[in-house]
């Protein structure tokens, strides 16, 4: 056989024996880190609903996991989590869009402030950029106001003590205030609020639009943290609905190739920016029974921690999981809290 | 003349407090015919009742056995043959109520002390859950006795301090909480609704014996003894002496006149 560009290429080039004939989660060298995470590594963690799996799997193995508003001692962890405490560096919930990560830090900085911060549904009062950690809401604006404003500041001082932002993307679609650009977490009138189209409008973020919000995010924690990495993930959990007149399939595959482009010219763009494919190994077909549940959005809790030690032991923090190895169950607890499962509510 | 009814003093070593109030209680309630069973409080933790009714240290575990038979005369206590059961518990979630109340400032609430805000949605919730756990754990321990009282543990008394020999966390740091007398409303009310829920009468500390929310007058901390050996002074603050064990069986007195349950006579 005659030379080939291909000629002498690793087997993790190969489809054949760099995915087919492996374990789902055995593909050889799939991972490279850019940069090393250690047990030092003060890591702050955000993003979508699949991010909460990504902190658990780095607390778990002890690393440094920020976490700037921690659930008081006294309670217990299921009533933590259902608050928002422990999931993430401080109390933001679950941050969908590029977009809300760079408003949240624009906030942070006094450089914005957020239009209809408050919503309201029977007498309570939800603080709009993240509804989901008061599930019963608060008794008066003025509350919310000022659980934000110490939320605020627990949240700067994350942000400036963080070595690596592990940042999950999740979607492309967002609600916004038409006069001020102000995003939210989820549609006005899920969880609370009222849904006005001449206030609120439906966008959908294209790859340009991410690029320049990521841009301005990292711009933003540069310079107050000039040190600071990026690890960037997708979260491979499908959209629970879509405001496009696409089919949900559809706009799911839009959604998710625009983040993964992104996060492909972002890593070739800096050596401070890394991917972890998260997304990848949980869409692979190598997955016998498929990697999701029988909801087919919820990714298998054995698959998350297959996916989790994959990336533990790449950074050396964990050995490599037995090729084959059935993975443990993780308890149910530890299923990621996603508000826009809510949207199902609204299903014909 | 009909026959006194059969109680039964079950719990963790402030059962103490009851028992050498013994004498007293006799005196006061001759229609009352009392049984005390006491395990320290892990050990306590572990028993429930068996498929015959009896409560008992947990299975296999000869030496808590070996214990109950010298503190009680018994290895367990046959609760088939009593006609009521009041449990001297553990604390029931109130430490991890009272560490939030130490440690929070609740938003809904006026005073600030620049500490971490939480909601009172949240503080009630991780309140009720941390008492959910407790409740549910006795609940199986007495599962099919009925009825069955419960109190808590005393408080702690007034000379506990969060360091030294008296250290008493969460207690000596809540009782400078500005909030800690509407913290005890609403534990008290929480407690009484968990244990209700589960068949179960709360028989609330006297208050007599209560200097402050959450802490008990130190008189009545003053020649505590130790449950296991007559004679041996405790002075913790922790646990109470008999003038603390009789008025609390006369609160659980009140409770019972206030019950309608089968005489002796016609209990199947």
């Amino acid at each position: 056989m005659g030379a080939s560009p291909y000629s002498g290429r690793p087997q993790r080039a190969f489809w054949r024996g760099g995915v087919a004939g492996v374990g789902p989660l055995d593909l050889p060298d799939l991972y490279r880190p850019r940069f090393p995470i250690t047990p030092e590594t003060r890591v702050f963690t955000a993003g979508s609903c699949f991010a909460s799996h990504v902190g658990a799997a780095l607390k778990g193995a002890g690393l440094k996991v920020i976490d700037a508003e921690p659930a008081p001692r006294g309670m217990p962890p299921e009533v933590a989590r259902r608050f928002g405490y422990g999931v993430y560096a401080a109390r933001f919930g679950n941050i969908y869009t590029v977009r809300q990560f760079r408003q949240l830090v624009e906030e942070v900085l006094g450089l914005r402030t957020p239009a209809l911060p408050v919503w309201e549904k029977d007498g309570r009062h939800w603080d709009a950029l993240r509804p989901g950690v008061e599930p019963e809401g608060l008794a008066s604006p003025e509350q919310v106001a000022e659980m934000r404003a110490q939320h605020l500041a627990a949240l700067a001082g994350a942000l400036r003590e963080a070595e690596v932002i592990v940042f999950t993307l999740g979607l492309t679609e967002a609600w916004e205030h038409r006069e001020t650009g102000t995003v939210y977490p989820t549609a006005p009138g899920t969880i609370a609020g009222a849904w006005d189209p001449d206030t609120i409008a439906f966008r959908n973020h294209g790859v340009a639009e991410v690029l320049e919000d990521f841009t301005a995010l990292e711009g933003l924690l540069a310079q107050v943290n000039p040190d600071l990495r990026w690890l960037l993930t997708v979260s491979p959990v499908p959209l629970a609905a879509t405001a496009t007149d696409d089919h949900v399939l559809t706009a799911t595959a839009r959604s998710k190739a625009v983040l993964r482009v992104v996060c492909d010219i972002l890593r070739d763009s800096s050596e401070r920016i890394d991917y972890f494919p998260s997304y990848e190994l949980v869409m692979s077909p190598a997955h016998p029974s498929g990697a999701f549940t029988g909801d087919l959005r919820s990714v298998r809790p054995e698959v998350v921690e297959g996916i989790m030690g994959l990336f533990l032991a790449a950074h050396g923090l964990a050995p490599l999981p037995e090729a084959g190895a059935p993975a443990g169950t993780p308890d149910a607890a530890d299923a990621a809290i996603c508000e826009d499962i809510l949207l199902d509510a609204f299903r014909p | 003349m009909t026959a006194p009814r059969r109680i039964a003093v079950v719990g963790t070593s402030n059962t103490g407090a009851l028992k050498y109030a013994a004498d007293t209680i006799a005196a006061e309630f001759p229609d009352l015919a009392v049984t005390f069973y006491g395990l320290p409080g892990g050990k306590f933790a572990e028993a429930a009742v068996d498929a015959e009714g009896r409560f008992r240290p947990a299975p296999g575990d000869a030496e808590t056995a070996r214990l109950a038979a010298r503190i009680n005369g018994t290895e367990a206590l046959d609760l088939t043959e009593i006609d009521a059961t009041f449990v001297i518990s553990d604390t029931l979630g109130m430490a991890q109520t009272l560490f939030l109340a130490a440690r929070c400032d609740v938003v809904d609430w006026p005073t600030r002390r620049d500490l971490p805000l939480i909601s009172a949605a949240c503080f009630q919730a991780a309140m009720e859950t941390a008492i959910a756990d407790r409740v549910d754990l006795l609940a199986r321990q007495f599962r099919g006795v009925a009825p069955l009282y419960a109190a808590l543990a005393p408080y702690p008394s007034v000379a506990v301090t969060r360091t030294g020999p008296h250290r008493q966390e969460p207690y000596a740091s809540a009782a400078r909480a500005p909030e800690i007398g509407r913290v005890h409303t609403l534990y008290r009310a929480a407690l009484t609704h968990a244990l209700a829920r589960r068949g179960i009468t709360f028989v609330p500390q006297p208050e007599e014996t209560v200097a402050a929310p959450f802490l008990t007058k130190p008189a009545y901390a003053v020649g505590a003894m130790d449950f296991r050996a007559e004679g041996r002074i405790l002075d913790d603050h922790r646990h109470m002496n008999a003038a603390f064990g009789a008025s609390l069986f006369r609160a659980f007195a009140l409770a019972l006149a206030a019950t309608e349950f089968p005489t002796p006579d016609t209990k199947e």
